[in-house]
């Protein structure tokens, strides 16, 4: 063993590649192709390896056979990189041309196998490994560079017909990797051997196939395009990197041994632990300056990601729109950008563009978008669609769609099962291709570009929502007005406050206070089904009616079925009020009520010192069409210290982010805790209890009332 | 002590790694290669190296991730882990709420307390915590750190910024206006690293969870909005009654959404017949607001064949509700089908025509607009009609239309031709070209108010 060693790894290596690229395209030509030179290529190493060794222990006879496939094994190499040079990156079978060549190929194997032509011998000279030559062997090696130089030379040639970039790409790849294998071949078998007078690396001929394989394997798994520039640039620090290390190791292992091996093997070894350690550390260091180099110049993702981060919503869609092209094209380099997006009615039609494309329709329920759906790679290249295997069913299709964008790179957004949006990109003005850097940049920002989509397509939501807002903010005075706009119970003995709060500018929920003689007042308690906007109109119109049948009739009973009709008759289907409505007479401190529905009225009886549920059970108005026989009139007398207290829904309902209701008790003991506070004080820290507990902004209408009857001492 | 195990084992495992891998390399190297020459021996050396290095850094990656695992991410490191984890999948606040309780407080035994310094409030403490239950800590820890820069940050227990090595007793995370603090008294038994994912994930869910509410609220918003002009629709006629001796035609349009005109024709009884238009002052939801109020007035007043007692109770119940500064026109015209004659009272209805013979007669005021000021005393007219009379009725969006010379649709020519014109046609054919006039009066074709035209024949 020794320097064979690495022939050893490289044989299984390149036989699990060599299965590896049949098996993941099975019916491809190329893979077929590539495959065989990797097998040409396991032969090699395998041959020459163990060949070596075996000739070195004198085992001429095997180590011949042995060498002899490596032989077959170089001239498979040449023959398929040869026949790949004629047709990749297309499949095309040649069969007439594959034919001959294959007989060719026979041929070769019969000379090289069975005479004495190619290589004629193994023998030791100088206790060395030596391959007597036969008399072809020049000639054939010479014809097989020849070969690959052709090989190289029809690339080139056929690489300048072709318009695909990711062609040109792949076959550039294919090229420097022939070439860098001839240079490699050329250092070994002769530069090392003549120069240094080192015969001893015979083995390592094998790295030529590798260097090859290495290349093509690279080739046709690359899909995107990356600039090969930066690629080769990186490239040459890696191989820099690796050469200042490898050299300072090579001198310093040469040197200790040179020098201590004399003294003793040990030593040696111990030296050379030591130096490894020492090594290690060096690496570790010029590694970590090194990165600082590998940082491309032209990153632009930091940017990029900070412009979307200030693309502000609140200015619109033609601000967010021209600025979020405005952003791609600066980071990304074009001018030639067209957003696709749903619209209300689910279709996906151009939004913006700016590479002048008017009209466009893409039909969501078409085969291939359902496809690009499922695929779930949301940046999708031009170039990719030739190359990647997952677009080749709808190849077509998909760059039809990119020439209609004139696309060279889009980004789906894709929500649950479903595009909502499309973001197109032209090519860039430096003529460069979207390269991998791109593809990961765009991948990162999906996200905040999602973000962005989602707000696209809602836009005309969102111009309703600003529409309702400015008129929400124009009507809110009226609402409020309306709702201050009450009489008041004029008895010095009561002190009575409420509270209002909506969840948005409008609300269902209402009080009102009209008096009805010197002495009765009435109060309404209502709550209408539903929020926001349409529970307020259909409270102010309430409101209205109410005192208009207020002035009709004074007959309390009376007034709610009347009411009850209206908002059955009326109002839209779907309204119900719970309410409350009771009189108050400061002449005999009662208070008569009926309680339509509203879930919490508690009297606070100062005497027994304690809290009790008046609400009792009451029908909501707007369910039936005659309320009348359902209406029970309660009465309650107050005496000095009492308090009335009643809420709506709104607060007992609520639940906490912990998903607690506020429930009932905690209104209880408040009022307890605060009986001897005015009625302001005890609604206005209930309020704030029940804010802290949902910590939420509140999401239902909330009243809180309370009603406090305190006799004032006569002086 | 999962994160310091890791440590001390992390440098144990390397040294023991590059020991065997020094000595191994050193020995084989030196076994097989020894007696080459200086220079073949300093290729293989140099080129064995480099394999080996590679193969040595790939090693220790392997081994420092596996130690990672099995004491980083076990133990209570392992909370934080399964803590942002789940924020990836949070998208309200009771989703990270619900997490924050069931892990960190739960499992972990942290207590937690998020602020929102936008409006200085706290959208989440722990109760079972002193620290954080306590209202006076939430107000000096808001007061401190509310303009703190977007970051990570420990805290000591006095609540003063330290390092994260100086035994804190709180992280901080600061994002977009939000104050998130988890409290342990172990907190230096964490790994830091984890505390930056978290707090990366904490600053992707306050993205999301922004932008999901304003989309939802936008949809519930536009949503409610339709609603509303369903709503409105539903307070006007969807079809009009079908009266002997009347032939009538509406033509409606909101200038937005919604709007503050209105109409009805109601069949009171065999001969009577009451039409209403209507238009409150402003325009959009203001105006709608108080055209519902107007309209179920309307339908509540019992006795409809008394004029003034429509006009009283409109005025009335735009006044009661103190609308400020609001108030409306009213036409409102009770046709007798035997008499055809046709009792009227006009609040400030712009120029309501009857046409006769060819002849444009126009119904003036004969009450003020209604809900502003005193009516004072109001009296009815009645106009004596004879089959093939026409009826307009309309707000100021057909009559004051201006065109570019600022004339008005309501005294120019060309609308008297129109109606001149096509006045033997039928009421909807004789709306149509109207409505076609108007909408082309002006260069523009825009619509700058609600419209609403009645046009009405007196058939035999």
């Amino acid at each position: 063993m020794g320097i064979t060693i690495i022939n050893y790894i490289l044989g299984p290596t390149l036989l699990a590649l060599a299965i590896f690229v049949m098996w993941k395209n099975r019916k491809s030509i190329n893979s077929i192709l590539i495959c065989t030179m990797l097998l040409g290529t396991f032969f090699v190493a395998v041959g020459t390896g163990l060949g070596y060794d075996l000739g070195n222990k004198e085992m001429f006879e095997s180590s011949l056979w042995l060498v002899k496939f490596a032989g077959i094994g170089v001239f498979t190499i040449y023959f398929s990189i040869f026949r790949l040079s004629l047709s990749y990156p297309y499949e095309k079978s040649m069969k007439a041309t594959t034919i001959i060549m294959s007989v060719l190929l026979l041929a070769i194997f019969y000379v090289i196998l069975f005479t004495p032509l190619y290589v004629s011998a193994i023998e030791l000279r100088n206790g060395i490994f030596f391959r007597v030559e036969g008399s072809l062997y020049k000639y054939m090696s010479l014809a097989g560079m020849l070969l690959l130089i052709a090989s190289i030379v029809i690339f080139l040639i056929r690489k300048s017909k072709m318009e695909n970039r990711i062609h040109k790409l792949q076959i550039n790849i294919i090229v420097i990797g022939n070439a860098l294998s001839v240079l490699v071949g050329v250092m070994v078998s002769i530069v090392v051997p003549s120069v240094f007078g080192i015969f001893t690396l015979y083995p390592l001929g094998s790295l030529v196939g590798v260097v090859m394989g290495g290349s093509l394997i690279y080739a046709i798994s690359t899909y995107r395009m990356f600039d090969i520039s930066s690629a080769l640039y990186k490239t040459l620090i890696f191989l820099i990197f690796s050469s200042v290390i490898g050299v300072l190791a090579g001198v310093s292992f040469g040197l200790a041994n040179k020098y201590l091996s004399e003294i003793s093997p040990y030593l040696t070894v111990a030296a050379l632990a030591i130096l490894f350690g020492l090594l290690l550390l060096l690496r570790k260091v010029i590694q970590k300056n090194l990165v600082r180099i590998f940082k491309r110049k032209t990153e632009y993702s930091e940017d990029l990601e900070k412009g979307l981060d200030s693309i502000d919503f609140s200015k619109g869609k033609e601000d967010v729109t021209s600025k979020l092209v405005e952003i791609l094209s600066n980071n990304v380099g074009t001018s030639k950008v067209t957003i696709l997006s749903e619209t209300m009615i689910g279709e996906l039609t151009i939004s913006f563009s700016s590479a002048n494309i008017e009209k466009m329709n893409l039909e969501k329920n078409d085969e291939f978008v359902k496809h690009l759906v499922n695929i779930h790679q949301e940046v999708i290249f031009k170039t990719e669609v030739y190359t990647n295997p997952i677009f080749a069913k709808f190849k077509v299709e998909i760059l039809d769609l990119f020439l209609q964008l004139s696309a060279e790179a889009i980004a789906l957004f894709i929500e649950g099962t479903s595009l909502i949006g499309v973001i197109a990109l032209g090519e860039k003005e430096s003529m460069e291709q979207y390269d991998t850097y791109d593809f990961k940049i765009m991948n990162k920002i999906m996200p905040k570009l999602f973000v962005i989509m989602y707000y696209l397509r809602n836009i005309e939501r969102q111009s309703v929502a600003i529409t309702v807002d400015k008129e929400v903010k124009l009507s809110e005075q009226i609402i409020s007005s309306l709702l201050e706009n009450i009489d008041h119970i004029e008895s010095e003995n009561v002190d009575c406050y409420f509270l209002n709060k909506f969840t948005s500018g409008l609300g269902g929920d209402f009080v009102d206070i009209i008096k009805l003689g010197k002495t009765k007042t009435m109060m309404i308690v209502g709550d209408l089904a539903g929020k926001g906007i349409n529970a307020s109109m259909s409270m102010i119109i309430l409101k209205s009616v109410i005192h208009t049948f207020l002035k009709e009739t004074s007959d309390f009973k009376m007034l709610i079925t009347k009411v009850n009709s209206f908002i059955k008759a009326n109002l839209p289907r779907g309204t119900f009020l719970a309410g409350l409505f009771m009189i108050y007479d400061s002449a005999t401190n009662q208070v008569f009520y009926v309680n339509c529905g509203i879930p919490l009225v508690y009297l606070f009886s100062n005497d027994y010192n304690s809290v009790i549920e008046i609400q009792g059970e009451g029908k909501i108005l707007g369910f039936v069409k005659d309320i009348s026989k359902f209406l029970v009139v309660k009465k309650v007398n107050l005496n000095s210290g009492d308090i009335l207290f009643m809420t709506t829904d709104g607060i007992i309902e609520s639940e906490s982010l912990t998903g607690e209701m506020f429930g009932k008790e905690k209104v209880h003991n408040h009022i307890l805790e605060n009986k001897d506070k005015t009625s302001k004080e005890i609604v206005d820290s209930l309020f704030g209890k029940f804010s802290n507990f949902v910590s939420n902004a509140i999401n239902d209408d909330i009243t809180i009332v309370s009603l406090k009857y305190a006799k004032k001492p006569i002086i | 002590m999962g994160v310091a195990m890791y440590r001390v084992l992390k440098k144990v495992y390397l040294f023991i790694l590059a020991v065997i891998f020094a000595i191994s390399f050193a020995f084989f190297v030196v076994w097989l290669f020894r007696d080459q020459s200086f220079l073949y021996f300093a290729i293989i050396s140099g080129i064995s190296f480099l394999i080996v290095s590679y193969v040595f850094v790939l090693l220790r990656r392997a081994i420092y991730k596996a130690l990672y695992k099995k004491y980083v991410l076990s133990g209570f490191n392992q909370r934080i882990f399964n803590f942002y984890d789940k924020i990836k999948v949070s998208f309200s606040i009771n989703d990270f709420v619900n997490i924050t309780h069931d892990i960190l407080e739960d499992e972990a035994d942290f207590s937690v307390l998020w602020l929102n310094t936008k409006n200085n409030s706290s959208i989440y403490n722990t109760l079972s915590s002193t620290i954080t239950s306590n209202s006076a800590n939430i107000k000096i820890l808001i007061e401190k750190y509310t303009d703190l820069d977007e970051g990570i940050y420990y805290m000591d227990k006095d609540f003063v910024l330290t390092e994260y090595n100086k035994n804190p007793k709180s992280v901080v995370f600061s994002i977009s206006g939000y104050l998130l603090f988890i409290f342990s008294h172990y907190l230096s038994v964490f790994d830091r690293h984890l505390f930056k994912n978290v707090y990366e994930e904490f600053h992707a869910y306050l993205m999301r969870v922004d932008m999901i509410e304003k989309m939802f609220s936008l949809s519930a918003i536009s949503k409610e909005w339709a609603l509303l002009a369903e709503t409105q629709q539903s307070f006007l006629p969807t079809t009009l009654p079908e009266i002997k001796g009347l032939n009538a035609h509406v033509f409606y349009e909101a200038f937005g959404n919604v709007g503050g005109d209105f109409y009805d024709i109601i069949k009171i009884s065999e001969n009577k017949t009451l039409f209403l238009m209507g238009d409150v002052s402003g325009k959009g939801l203001s105006a709608a607001l108080i055209m519902g109020v107007i309209v179920n007035t309307i339908k509540i007043i019992e006795n409809k064949e008394d004029l003034l007692s429509i006009i009283t109770g409109v005025d009335s119940a735009v006044k009661t509700m103190g609308f400020d500064g609001k108030f409306t026109a009213l036409f409102t015209g009770l046709f007798d089908t035997q008499t055809k004659k046709m009792e009227y009272i006009n609040s400030g209805i712009p120029e309501p025509w009857v046409v006769s013979d060819g002849v444009f007669k126009i119904l003036s005021t004969n009450c003020p607009l209604l809900g502003i000021i005193d009516l004072g005393e109001v009296q009815s007219d009645t106009i004596q009609l004879k089959n093939g009379d026409l009826i307009l009725l309309s707000t100021d969006g057909v009559t004051e239309v201006e065109n570019d010379q600022g004339e008005m649709l309501g005294d120019s020519q060309k609308f008297r031709d129109v109606v001149l014109k096509h006045v033997k046609e039928t009421p909807q054919e004789i709306a149509d070209f109207i409505i076609d006039v108007v909408k082309h009066f002006n260069k523009h074709g825009k619509l700058r108010d609600d419209i609403a035209l009645m046009a009405i024949k007196v058939e035999e």
